[in-house]
């Protein structure tokens, strides 16, 4: 039962704009039946939390792009997109055979969740690599892909030329695409 | 590091005409170097996007919070339902005994009582002579030879009859009682006998006493059965042994 009746429009906005009480909402309201889908389905509570995770983060990055619009309620929404991933999932970890993946299924509109979510994972999984840079690294990084000049970086961090911001910026460029990949390496 | 430059460079759309034309034809070719552009893209776009790390961050803890308090909620309701679920099954248990004593009593035990019944209950053989009717007899030689040939109905009509005119014609009522037991009237039966005092001074006494054990013990009332059936059997009288017996199976 909602506890405030939020319209699922508010819902989808509240997602966007990262409310946090729009956000307990999401758990208070859907998190249990996706739950249960996950427990009958070869998986346990923690599963159930990673799979409402990425749920939320695949509708937040479809429903801000400007023309999404919902054709369903949100709740068979989230569900679908639950039912996709799980399914991805169970085949990934081959706990379903190939047979049993619902093919029809992931080819409307699944396999687009399913992109989505895996561009998430690779999102997330560089951030993380690029909060272990030093401090002035991510600061130069960041103010780049903020669109800052090169003059405006140079003098925002005091450094003495406008090359040495470059080669800073590459060098720092540098060492994170190296982490990520020492990192991949070790993943698989 | 000069890679590096180039490919950023490339992505910020800042490269000579010459150094861009020479990446597009490498990118044609060369699929680890379209990989390496590609994953610089997806870079620079995880490092732009706040809005999505701030999200990931927030359901992070969103979803802490949320699964600490129903973790809290199902800490007190788990023992709550337990302790629910223990007294549903005690309760439960305690239903399934009492009906099986009921069941015990009501059939099993019957069935036993009327076992030994049938096993002990023999018709009462009158003190008649003749079984045809001779002229001058009274109501209660009527009925008494009716109940002889079997007629109990009849028999019974008669005794009715006597008893509503005299209610302290025990012999009445005694065959009264012998009558209603063959018409498996067992509760007139044993009110019939009851009618008739403890301390009745007749011949007939140790037989009212005898039938009324049998009808109580049909009627599956083992207590007062026995009770009567050990006075019978400590009087050494007609039925001593067999409502020792009878005693004895009833106290096992």
């Amino acid at each position: 039962m909602r506890s405030v009746n939020y319209s699922d429009t508010e819902l989808l906005n509240g997602l966007i704009s990262r409310d946090e009480r729009i956000l307990k909402e999401y758990y208070t309201l859907y998190f249990q039946g996706i739950r249960r889908h996950v427990l009958s389905n070869h998986g346990n509570n923690e599963d159930a939390k990673d799979l409402f995770h990425e749920v939320l983060l695949v509708l937040f990055q479809k429903a801000r792009i400007e023309d999404f619009q919902l054709t369903s309620a949100l709740g068979t929404y989230l569900y679908a997109i639950s039912k996709f991933l799980w399914l991805k999932e169970l085949g990934k970890r081959k706990r379903i055979s190939h047979q049993e993946i619902d093919h029809e299924a992931l080819a409307d509109g699944g396999d687009e969740v399913v992109q989505i979510n895996e561009k998430n994972e690779r999102l997330l999984f560089f951030r993380a690599c690029f909060e272990k840079l030093s401090a002035n690294c991510r600061k130069v990084l960041s103010l780049f892909t903020e669109g800052f000049s090169i003059a405006e970086i140079t003098e925002i961090m005091g450094y003495k030329s406008d090359q040495h911001t470059r080669n800073r910026r590459y060098r720092c460029k540098l060492s994170l695409i190296n982490s990520i990949k020492s990192a991949m390496t070790v993943i698989e | 590091m000069e890679t590096t430059r180039i490919i950023e460079e490339y992505l910020d759309q800042t490269l000579s005409m010459e150094e861009r034309d020479a990446v597009e034809a490498r990118l044609a070719s060369d699929k680890d170097f379209s990989d390496l552009i590609a994953l610089h893209k997806e870079v620079n776009e995880s490092i732009g996007d706040r809005e999505l790390i701030e999200l990931h961050h927030l359901i992070e803890k969103v979803s802490a919070e949320y699964l600490r308090r129903n973790r809290k909620q199902e800490a007190v309701i788990k023992p709550i339902l337990y302790k629910k679920f223990i007294i549903r099954i005690a309760a439960i248990l305690i239903i399934m005994v009492a009906s099986g004593m009921i069941i015990k009593t009501l059939f099993f035990d019957h069935v036993n009582t009327e076992k030994l019944f049938g096993k002990y209950y023999t018709t009462y053989e009158a003190d008649v002579i003749s079984r045809s009717a001779p002229s001058g007899t009274t109501t209660l030689d009527q009925a008494v030879l009716n109940y002889t040939n079997g007629e109990y109905s009849e028999a019974l009509n008669l005794l009715d009859a006597l008893v509503q005119q005299d209610g302290k014609n025990y012999l009445a009522w005694f065959y009264k009682g012998l009558s209603c037991l063959e018409t498996d009237q067992t509760g007139e039966a044993v009110h019939s006998f009851r009618t008739i005092p403890e301390s009745w001074d007749s011949p007939y006494a140790e037989h009212r006493n005898w039938y009324l054990a049998l009808s109580l013990l049909r009627q599956g009332d083992i207590t007062d059965a026995s009770q009567i059936l050990s006075g019978i059997s400590s009087a050494n009288g007609y039925y001593d042994r067999q409502a020792e017996k009878l005693y004895l199976k009833l106290s096992d």
